[in-house]
């Protein structure tokens, strides 16, 4: 029923005001709770995001339980508090736990990979992770220990390397997303970022150096100077980093990597304007400055919905046509242990 | 339509492939029957999950082997549902009305005053008190190498004078068990001027300035009992864990938005901390002071001078220079001094 020529742009419905609601009530049982609730609020959360999103006339679903949530955020706890109380009570017993983290943080995220995919459905088939254990060694130990052996200059080949193994290795029912993600574009859009980046902060510095060294004939307070100078110079290439490069590098990715995605013969465009994700980034910490944070989960919202309709699938062929992967091929995927936890990562 | 079975238009999905069919809804005797072309299902309403409602998402609703049922329009869904006795979450109806909404943004403020004013500082209290002494050691000699490296130079007081100087601490009587053993190191303040300041470890830096301010020794042993109060109360420890805490919740609420601002409520708490401790710190030393027979206003006489020359505009200390862990100099340039010294003189 859809042409070849078809865009399916995904059309995210949640308004700010139901929303406002749902965090404002949720916030205060995870307050009063001491954190217990969290999962329960975050399992709302994701529902409203998820039920919000459409495509194609079907919306999306999500099946994760609070209790996995809890029982993951209950490990993410203790793994932190023994390196705090290890920290301070003996130095080399921290670095053992430091590398005990490390060596299981891998199969942690592997495990929370799962835990996402297989609780997010569309049309009531299930998204799948195949991705392998070993995979997740490479992108989550074993290149950023490459990227601190080659002084940062590894960093766009792991972006790239987490990128396919995030969105190349799953699966929708029976069928499996392909992610062909070039590394010379990540490495391209770095490259950009990072004469960008080099550029400002040079001009900052030396304006700032400018206007101290006439301001200030350098004699006693000199060293005091010196120091807030650095410390302004840090402060402002971070705001520039995080409010203009940052935007334009997520913008840039992000189109990058669903350019590069396909389901079967289907494929996708995501169209995210840096330009138009950096006001939205300022916009909301100015929002949220002057609200005294009330606006927090507006701006949430809003940049969640930029960037989520400016994806279209492009449709080759019917979207009916897609069927769910059998007992047997689930459990060959070791999908029933993808219900035991989640490990909440930023990914 | 004012038959009893009232009914409502949806899409259903077997859950074994993508296809949508278009049914319709309707409920009798406890059961959810769906009709379609060549399709009718009955399922019991308690076997279903049915998902909440979240503004103007559809709802969904999931059957026991996976199948799942769109419906578009809730409003018609919810009459459905009402007549079957179902009704949502407490959570839920909360999350929709406004006064709920509302009641619980005053709850959560009232619950975060609270917590600041109430549970952190006993909190902290009782961290403070178990952190161990090997450690309150080694952060406190950190700090003085910082402060000698950046700030102190050695002393010029001859020696005989340090002595006697620490010999006259070391007799005082204290008020307080556990007492404490404070341990006087001399240096020449430089930017720092006439000041004295408590490491949490009983460690007290005393300038060459502050002694030659002083008009006699009782003088310089108020000041020393005003230190000694901090360190009793352990206040340099309380400040880290206090103001720690508050930038650790304030990176977490504003999350991925902006971690430059999580600094920010931190350092406003800060001012309002040292408050509270100088507050403490007096009191401590006039008891202190009483029991060995010095009059508390003697501290006030010599606070006195030490405001005068911050107050002339030199001697201050660049905010932000201030070397970690905190230690506790407040005697510098404070708006409170003269509410200090108001009380130090009492009625």
């Amino acid at each position: 029923m859809d042409q070849q020529t078809n865009s399916l742009p995904v059309a995210f419905t949640g308004q700010g005001r139901d929303y406002f609601g749902i965090w404002a009530v949720n916030l205060l049982l995870t307050v009063l709770t001491f954190g217990i609730y969290s999962a329960w609020a975050k399992v709302r959360r994701m529902h409203f995001f998820y039920r919000h999103t459409r495509l194609a006339g079907a919306a999306f679903d999500y099946h994760g339980e609070p209790l996995s949530i809890l029982k993951g955020r209950t490990l993410a706890f203790l793994m932190f508090m023994g390196y705090q109380i290890s920290a301070e009570a003996e130095p080399m017993l921290a670095a053992l736990v430091v590398v005990v983290l490390m060596a299981v943080m891998p199969w942690l995220l592997h495990r929370s990979l799962c835990f996402r995919m297989h609780n997010s459905s569309y049309r009531g088939l299930r998204f799948v992770f195949r991705g392998s254990v070993r995979q997740a060694y490479v992108v989550f130990l074993g290149l950023p220990l490459l990227i601190v052996v080659s002084l940062g200059l590894a960093f766009p080949l792991w972006i790239h390397a987490l990128k396919v193994y995030q969105y190349g290795s799953s699966g929708f029912g029976r069928s499996e997303f392909q992610c062909a993600l070039s590394r010379v574009e990540i490495y391209r859009i770095y490259l950009v970022a990072g004469v960008v980046a080099i550029g400002v902060t040079g001009a900052i510095t030396l304006l700032l150096g400018l206007g101290i060294a006439e301001g200030l004939s350098l004699d006693e307070g000199a060293e005091a100077v010196s120091l807030m100078m650095v410390l302004g110079v840090v402060l402002v290439v971070g705001a520039v980093m995080m409010l203009f490069v940052g935007p334009f590098v997520e913008a840039s990715v992000q189109n990058a990597v669903w350019g590069g995605l396909s389901l079967g013969q289907h494929r996708f465009v995501s169209v995210v304007s840096g330009r138009r994700l950096a006001f939205i980034t300022v916009t909301n910490l100015l929002g949220i400055i002057f609200s005294l944070g009330l606006y927090r989960p507006f701006a949430e919202l809003r940049l969640m919905k930029y960037r989520l309709e400016s994806i279209s699938m492009l449709p080759d062929g019917d979207l009916d046509d897609f069927v769910a992967r059998t007992e047997a091929d689930l459990a060959a995927l070791g999908e029933e242990a993808a219900e035991m936890f989640d490990v909440d990562v930023g990914l | 339509m004012n038959s009893p079975d009232l009914e409502v238009d949806a899409l259903y999905f077997d859950g074994r492939s993508s296809r949508a069919r278009a049914v319709r809804l309707s409920l009798a005797d406890g059961e959810l029957v769906l009709r379609g072309e060549g399709l009718e299902r009955r399922e019991a309403l308690k076997a279903l999950r049915l998902s909440e409602p979240l503004g103007r998402s559809p709802r969904l609703i999931t059957f026991p082997d996976g199948a799942h049922c769109e419906v578009p329009d809730d409003a018609t869904f919810r009459g459905l549902l009402a007549r079957s006795g179902h009704r949502d979450a407490s959570v839920v109806r909360w999350q929709f009305s406004r006064t709920a909404v509302l009641a619980s943004l005053v709850v959560l403020v009232a619950c975060l005053v609270l917590a600041h004013e109430w549970l952190l500082p006993r909190l902290a209290g009782r961290v403070a008190e178990g952190v161990p002494e090997a450690l309150t050691e080694r952060l406190s000699d950190e700090a003085l190498a910082m402060l000698d490296v950046n700030v102190l130079t050695q002393s010029r007081l001859p020696a005989a004078r340090q002595q006697a100087l620490t010999e006259r601490v070391l007799t005082l009587a204290q008020p307080d068990v556990p007492t404490v053993r404070p341990q006087l190191v001399f240096r020449r303040g430089g930017r720092m001027g006439a000041n004295a300041l408590a490491l949490p470890s009983g460690l007290i830096v005393v300038t060459d300035e502050l002694v030659a301010l002083a008009r006699n020794d009782e003088e310089i042993l108020g000041v020393l009992a005003h230190e000694i109060g901090h360190v009793s109360r352990r206040h340099g420890l309380r400040l880290a864990i206090e103001s720690s805490a508050i930038g650790l919740f304030a990176a977490w609420y504003l999350g991925d938005l902006s971690t430059l601002m999580a600094g920010v409520p931190a350092a406003l708490a800060q001012a309002h901390y040292s408050r509270r401790f100088e507050r403490e710190a007096d009191e401590f030393a006039a008891r202190l002071m009483g029991a060995n027979g010095i009059s508390p206003g003697v501290l006030a006489n010599i606070l006195e001078r030490m405001e005068a020359p911050a107050a002339a505009g030199q001697g201050g200390r660049p905010e932000g220079a201030e070397p970690r862990p905190a230690p506790s100099d407040y005697f510098s340039t404070h708006p409170l001094t003269e509410e200090r010294i108001r009380y130090l003189r009492g009625p």
